[in-house]
């Protein structure tokens, strides 16, 4: 079992592998320990770690454990994988386009504008709705197509960018 | 699961704007709320703390467990009608814990016009059964009313969904083993006797009365003069008559002995449906005010309040390129899992059959579905009705009909036309549904509808050989707008039980994890659908 | 004797106090601010009574409520505590005319001791040696300068009302005066309510060292030996001892007489503190009285065998004290560490929140003032303290000892301490040397710093725990009861429309 801690802003990766009554234990794949008489209460977590016993009072709270070792206040993270979608997928498209048909109503920036990933590159109204297109990435406005005013079909492209 | 990414941006003016009107928007209903609560005007408590009774609020208080929520249902019926004389329509009903088991609680208000029942009051009563029967709920009756208020016996007397249809329904779930049990703490005069009658279970108070016809009536009838409490006292019925089964010396025993009754009912072995360790989202819920536009005919991305709703703002999203109009995705709230569908725009072919796909998906797997209804209805266009629109529609509507996995819908915008269909609205059995404050539910929107009915009153007068100004255009015009205005908004709705009431964006997540918790009480039988047209 | 006493504080004094009260038979009303609703305090009175919203001036500093507080429980008189109210003559005035006893000394004296700079003039007179400085209140800038001259820098601002370090600035050169007179200022009006600040000559590596006196209404005066302060942060005691080991015994007489001196001269009743600075040619110079009971009072309490806020109830109730003189004894030695929440690392930041866990020491020699309980909320709105840890035995080596394994049984989880921070100093070499002054946190800095060495421990705890926890919901045939408890009992007390 593999677990991974942040500590003071550093991740500490733990692998604890059960081997009869032991458990062996790597740390941040260096050092090793060996851990028998192993005794997990709810505040109170006890064993020995090379043949030297500790006794540890520890809460756990979501994510966080807090843990007091000989008066000295531990607190670690657990590290989930939990990162956005746009971390993982950074590029989607370069252009920005009406879903439906409808009418341009605004197109709110010009071209070389620096834009965020969300920012509301036109608005499109259709079906009783303002719809706003929102930019798909950060990135600068290219080129733009539509006009303010003008009937769009569906999938036209208002925006491009670089 | 990925963590939603929030573009919101809380320092610009739109989302101070925003906030501001829910603000106002949630000021309103919490001093409108507050009106309903007191229940009966003054003097009528006056009279009725004289006669050593409680006020149904905090019998309630004693009914259920201490420190617990109770789940108030549509706490704002028959706001604006009747000169607001039927404050919550004389009625309290809601899902509450006693005993730490889930029931529901439907209970007269006295100090409301005797808590009689208007047409409100009934379609609530029958609701509160509805919700009883649907979610397997033991019911819990506090009997103090009067019967049918009379000035209205037309819309409360004998249809099929008015007052009879409360004994039909108790006599429907006894037989389905859900709970019927009554505390008569007050009045409980003519029809409204059947209610401890058809009950398995009867406190009965002292000073409290049951009987089909009262000492004015028995003397016309028969000529026999008797006093109430000979005619159907608590020591009658308790003795005598065996209309009742428990005898309480005051309202405190007798809600006592409610619960004491509800810890000897076996409990059903709950659905289980698994659960996580509930975390908090992980964008601050507040910001739900600033989000939703104070105006709605702005666009809005769904994800960002589903971000401020589910369990660390993660969401599985399904088909996230596919009929982007309509997001769908798997999340948790308050450790349960949903599927969540929330609106993104209109529906078209595309969305309407990943919707119908994604409904299904839950329905086999067994996981509540939770819609988020902003939604102004299907795409129209020559283009969309080729391509098959109506039919694609279809397969959402068919879909939603027949899960048959718990429901629920909250509306946090629009609500129009078909696509309240589509998004599980009132007439597709949401297990609860609720209306964000500033919501809009009509048949479609108020310009629209204007346009239309604007324009055929204008061609019927053409054809009459009228021609009409501008202005005189816009006098036919203002007051369709006006109506549809007033017609459409969350009070109006809530009025009339259209919804099981208005909420502060803030207590969604804690009426979903209440409503999930309870509607595992019913277990959830597997799936099947019908034809769907292909 | 009283029938019943109003404790006008909180926290773990409110609860020392308290406990004195019904020693002695006196009932007690405590009194809370909004937030402090479910504080411990509380649960150790007979009545209490609320006093305003959570920020002090509407509260625990709020005169007004706190007289109508009294009035209305109909108790005879009020215990201040520390901090807040205690030394506050206006309040003391306040207590007279309402005809309620205030247990410190009356507004004459309180007027006297509390204004530093006329108690420097007193103590002058008395040829009780003094830090050169100014010898009167002004808001003169141009008179600050040139006293600052005179006393040589660099000097340091104090504030006339105040104690505990509020309001302090050390001033290194000309260029810094004007500003760190108006920091000083402000800092003062906001803890004290009154913004005069003196200036005088700082006195470089110093120790503080305090007398503790008991002086009756008939002029029987006593002292009962000194209190070492010299660990402090930020001008905030942490870390006392006694007796100190700095001092021989002639020394320590002939400041403790010297101290009573002083006591006597304000005429001032009741139990005070008499501040020393020691510099390193163990010359003393009379710094401040403090006319209230002290944060460290225990040490003493520890080593004399006198309860201290008895003692205060007795004579503010008009008793005699019946001790005399050379019946007082030091015996064994006493530390007191104070636990605060704060983080120690980052400039001990106040760290409010919820305590999680708690588990307190105990066994021979140990003593815990305590002001928390687990699950309890700190609030950001007052003083950080938590708590007191004091330990006795027999001599400085042992208590040393005792206190060092008593702080690794202390466990506070879920919110920021000192725990671990005050166990470094306690083992510091220097500690045990006794060898240290106001300094010594400044100077040892990096060496205090936390080394984390059982990390690896607690990495491994962590794993340990998160493996068990993984366990038991794997072995548990339905998943769905790891969450054992209904979302009806989480939410607790809940409707439409409750929140914000």
């Amino acid at each position: 079992m593999n677990y991974k801690f942040n500590f003071l802003e550093k991740t500490h990766k733990i692998n604890l592998e059960k081997a009869d009554d032991l458990f062996k234990v790597i740390i941040n794949d260096k050092q090793k320990y060996n851990i028998s008489d192993v005794e997990v209460e709810s505040n109170l977590i006890s064993f020995k770690a090379d043949d030297k016993l500790y006794n540890i009072y520890c809460f756990s709270d979501k994510d966080k454990m807090y843990l007091s070792i000989d008066g000295e206040n531990y607190v670690l993270e657990l590290e989930k994988d939990k990162t956005t979608k746009s971390k993982t997928k950074q590029q989607k498209g370069n252009s920005v386009f009406s879903p439906m048909p409808g009418l341009l109503v605004k197109i709110p920036v010009s071209v070389g504008d620096k834009v965020k990933s969300g920012t509301t590159l036109a608005i499109v109204e259709a079906m009783k709705m303002q719809n706003e297109l929102p930019s798909p990435r950060d990135g600068i406005v290219k080129k733009i197509i539509g006009k303010e005013g003008e009937q769009v079909d569906a999938l036209q492209v208002i925006v491009e960018l670089e | 699961m990925y963590k939603i990414e929030s573009k919101i941006n809380t320092n610009s003016q739109s989302f101070k704007e925003n906030t501001k009107s829910m603000e106002e928007a949630v000021k309103t209903l919490k001093e409108r709320l507050k009106l309903v609560k007191k229940g009966g005007p003054d003097y009528m408590h006056e009279k009725h703390k004289k006669r050593g009774k409680l006020f149904v609020r905090d019998r309630l208080r004693l009914l259920l467990d201490p420190d617990t929520p109770f789940l108030e249902l549509s706490s704002l019926a028959a706001w604006d009608m009747y000169e607001n004389q039927h404050p919550s329509a004389a009625i309290i009903t809601g899902i509450g814990v006693v005993k730490n088991r889930e029931v529901i609680v439907i209970a007269h208000d006295a100090t409301v016009k005797g808590g009689t029942y208007v047409p409100e009051t009934i379609k609530k009563h029958l609701r509160a059964q509805e919700i009883a029967l649907e979610n397997k709920l033991p019911c819990i009756y506090l009997v103090d009313s009067g019967g049918i208020f009379l000035p209205l016996q037309v819309g409360t007397f004998p249809d099929k969904e008015h007052f009879g249809r409360i004994f039909y329904n108790q006599a429907r779930m006894s037989a389905e083993n859900i709970p019927q049990i009554s505390v008569v703490v007050g009045f409980c005069t003519a029809g409204g006797a059947y209610q401890p009658a058809m009950s398995d279970e009867v406190v009965m108070v002292k000073g409290a009365t049951i009987y089909i016809g009262g000492p004015p009536l028995v003397k016309a009838a028969i000529g026999e003069v008797v006093t109430e409490e000979e005619l159907g006292g608590a020591d009658v019925h308790c003795r005598i008559s065996g209309v009742a089964d428990h005898y309480a010396e005051n309202d405190e025993q007798a809600l006592e002995i409610a619960r004491n009754i509800v810890e000897n009912i076996t409990s059903p072995q709950k659905h289980p449906l698994e659960r996580f360790q509930p975390e908090e989202p992980a964008y601050d819920p507040k910001e739900l005010y600033g989000i939703i536009p104070k105006n709605l005919t702005k666009s809005f991305d769904i994800r960002e309040v589903i971000a401020r709703i589910v369990d660390g703002s993660e969401f599985h999203e399904f088909k996230e390129l596919y009929g982007q109009t309509l997001i769908c995705g798997f999340a948790r709230i308050m450790g349960y899992p949903v599927g969540i569908l929330g609106n993104n725009g209109v529906l078209f072919s595309e969305s309407s059959q990943k919707g119908a796909h994604f409904v299904s998906l839950c329905s086999v797997r067994k996981i509540p579905l939770l819609f988020l209804q902003n939604i102004t209805g299907f795409i129209v266009g020559k283009r969309y009705e080729h391509q098959g629109i109506a039919k694609d529609g279809a397969k959402l509507v068919h879909a939603v009909a027949n899960a048959q996995v718990p429901k629920f819908t909250i509306i946090i915008g629009g609500s129009y036309g078909a696509g309240n269909y589509g998004m599980c609205g009132r007439a597709y059995d949401p297990r609860l549904l609720w209306m964000w404050p500033t919501a809009k539910i009509c048949v479609m929107g108020g310009e629209q509808a204007a346009g239309v009915l604007t324009d055929v009153k204008v061609r019927a007068l053409t054809r009459q050989g009228k021609k009409l100004s501008e202005e005189e255009i816009e006098e036919i015009r203002r007051p369709i707008l006006k109506k549809y205005k007033n017609e459409s908004s969350a009070y109006f709705s809530t009025a009339r039980l259209w919804d099981d009431g208005i909420i502060d964006p803030l207590d969604t997540r804690n009426i979903l994890v209440l409503a999930i918790s309870m509607s595992l009480n019913a277990p959830i039988p597997d799936h099947k659908f019908g034809v769907f047209r292909m | 004797m009283f029938k019943k006493i109003l404790i006008a504080n909180r926290g773990e004094i409110a609860i020392r106090i308290s406990k004195a009260c019904k020693e002695l038979g006196i009932s007690t009303v405590g009194v809370y601010s909004t937030i402090d609703k479910p504080s411990l305090h509380l649960r150790y009175m007979d009545d209490i009574v609320w006093i305003g919203d959570s920020p002090p001036l509407s509260s625990y500093l709020n005169i007004q409520a706190i007289l109508e507080a009294a009035k209305k429980t109909k108790a005879e008189a009020i215990h201040p505590g520390y901090g807040f109210l205690a030394e506050n003559e206006k309040f003391a005035k306040a207590c007279e005319d309402a005809g309620i006893i205030f247990i410190g000394p009356d507004s004459k004296a309180l007027s006297l001791v509390g204004d530093k700079v006329a108690s420097r003039n007193t103590v002058k007179k008395l040829g009780v040696p003094i830090i050169p400085g100014m010898a009167m209140i002004t808001k003169d800038l141009k008179k600050f300068k040139h006293a600052a001259k005179d006393v040589g820098y660099p000097v340091i601002i104090k504030a006339s009302m105040g104690g505990g370090g509020k309001g302090m600035r050390v001033v290194y050169n000309e260029n810094e005066l004007e500003k760190s007179i108006a920091a000083g200022q402000r800092e003062a009006l906001s803890a004290f309510g009154d913004e005069s600040v003196y200036l005088e000559k700082y006195i470089e590596q110093p120790r503080h060292i305090e007398f503790q006196v008991l002086r009756d209404n008939f002029g029987n005066c006593i002292h009962l030996f000194e209190r070492e302060c010299s660990i402090q942060r930020r001008h905030q005691k942490i870390i006392e001892e006694t007796p100190s080991p700095a001092l021989d015994n002639n020394m320590r007489m002939k400041m403790g007489e010297e101290a009573k001196k002083v006591i006597e001269a304000s005429d001032y009743t009741t139990a005070g503190t008499v501040e020393f600075l020691l510099d390193k040619n163990k010359k003393f110079y009379f710094l401040e009285v403090n006319a209230r009971i002290q944060v460290e009072h225990p040490i003493t309490e520890m080593v004399t065998g006198v309860d201290l806020v008895r003692q205060q109830i007795l004579i503010a109730a008009g008793e005699k004290i019946t001790l005399k003189q050379d019946q007082i004894k030091q015996n064994g030695h006493a530390i007191e560490t104070r636990i605060y929440a704060e983080d120690p690392d980052n400039n001990f930041v106040p760290s409010p929140g919820k305590i999680l866990f708690l588990s307190e020491p105990n066994g021979p020699g140990i003593r815990v003032d305590s002001g928390i309980y687990q699950g309890c909320d700190i609030p950001p709105h007052y003083d950080p303290i938590l708590s007191k840890l004091i330990v006795w035995s027999e001599n400085r080596n042992m208590s040393i000892i005792r206190i060092s394994e008593a702080l690794k049984e202390y466990i506070i989880l879920g919110i920021k301490n000192n725990i671990g921070y005050l166990k470094r100093i306690i083992n510091s070499k220097d500690f045990a040397k006794g060898n240290y002054d106001t300094h010594f946190i400044d100077e040892h800095e990096e060496k205090l710093f936390p080394k984390q060495e059982k990390l690896d421990i607690a990495l491994i705890a962590g794993a340990l725990s998160k493996q068990a926890g993984y366990t038991k919901s794997e072995s548990d045939f339905q998943k769905a009861s790891t969450m054992k408890s209904t979302p009806w009992q989480e939410l607790g007390k809940w409707e439409i429309c409750s929140l914000s």
